[in-house]
């Protein structure tokens, strides 16, 4: 299934979040996730079913001031 | 609580009271606005420096550190002579000498549960976190969220940067724990560990005091709910939607059903 994560378009065998996470080789740890422009709770990345041409950004929480 | 702007302060702030969108009535909820700062590192300044000069009528200033040599590349507000001041009073007396006209309130503290900075939450109209690690931005979540009081949440580190803002008030919103539901960044995150341009974090700081005087004089707000991503690099933003999360353990349905059986 094609996927973009953070603006790169790629094929990836998963179906949900937690999956990806594993396939991307990503610790959670301080990570946030929005897919198609939504940020999706923790609780539900291992429950979320990506799609076809889903939109998907994975990020660091960042705290400096 | 004043009900009319004096001639003084009509003139020095005209060029935002011609604005449609402020006017008379604007400046005069920005002169009796109660703001609470935490935080007076390169967020801390440029948000301070606005927030005076606009005419927030009374300013909190949050910070328990000290000027250092090594902040003087981004925190814009202090002078070599204040070096090993601390923060909150030195910022203070540089903002009193911009805007005589506003009261500051220089607090040399940490926010924790028990200082005074967590219970003036309860007392302010607005909340601005300039803090620097995830422990403090959980705390004054929490505070913001017990005490229903709006959150303006500014980041920044490298080239990056994060805003965005919520209001406890507001029956579906969500709040900073619905967003990063954790107490710990993943290693150091802050400026000082992992090196940071001044104009970045000028750029997050200007967003959160344009928010935060649309926010007190009443207009419509970009940032409630909404993550700003920005980088500093490409220039380029990304808008991101944070939902209400009902398992959130700071806002969430469960919490509130705990409260009402505490009760």
């Amino acid at each position: 299934m094609k996927l973009i994560i953070n603006g790169q378009s790629q094929e990836y065998v998963c179906q949900d979040l937690t999956a990806l996470l594993q396939i991307l080789n990503k610790p959670a740890n301080g990570l946030a996730i929005a897919v198609n422009e939504q940020i999706v709770p923790r609780q539900q990345w291992p429950q979320f079913q990506l799609t076809e041409n889903d939109n998907i950004s994975i990020f660091q929480a960042i705290a400096g001031g | 609580m004043a009900n009319h702007l004096s001639d003084q302060q009509f003139l020095r702030y005209s060029a935002q009271i011609m604005l449609p969108e402020i006017g008379e009535c604007g400046q005069l909820k920005l002169a009796n606005a109660k703001v609470l700062l935490v935080g007076l590192g390169g967020l801390g300044n440029p948000v301070a420096a606005y927030l005076a000069a606009a005419g927030v009528g009374y300013l909190y200033l949050v910070d328990d550190d000290e000027v250092e040599l090594s902040n003087l590349q981004r925190q814009v507000l202090y002078r070599p002579a204040q070096l090993k001041q601390a923060k909150a009073q030195a910022a203070a007396a540089q903002l009193s000498q911009q805007n005589p006209l506003i009261t500051l309130s220089p607090i040399q503290q940490r926010f924790s549960l028990d200082s005074d900075a967590y219970r003036l939450v309860a007392d302010v109209n607005l909340v601005i976190d300039c803090s620097d690690n995830m422990a403090t931005r959980q705390l004054i979540n929490q505070a913001c969220v017990r005490y229903k009081t709006a959150l303006i949440v500014g980041a920044a580190i490298g080239f990056d940067g994060q805003l965005i803002s919520f209001d406890a008030n507001q029956l579906e919103s969500a709040c900073y724990h619905c967003l990063y539901p954790f107490s710990d960044t993943e290693g150091p995150q802050n400026c000082a560990a992992l090196g940071i341009l001044g104009p970045v974090v000028g750029t997050i700081g200007s967003l959160q005091a344009l928010e935060a005087i649309k926010y007190l004089a009443g207009l419509e707000m970009g940032s409630f709910n909404r993550l700003l991503r920005f980088d500093g690099k490409t220039l380029q933003s990304q808008h991101l939607a944070v939902s209400k999360n009902s398992e959130c353990v700071v806002c969430g349905q469960q919490r509130e059903n705990t409260n009402e059986i505490n009760h």
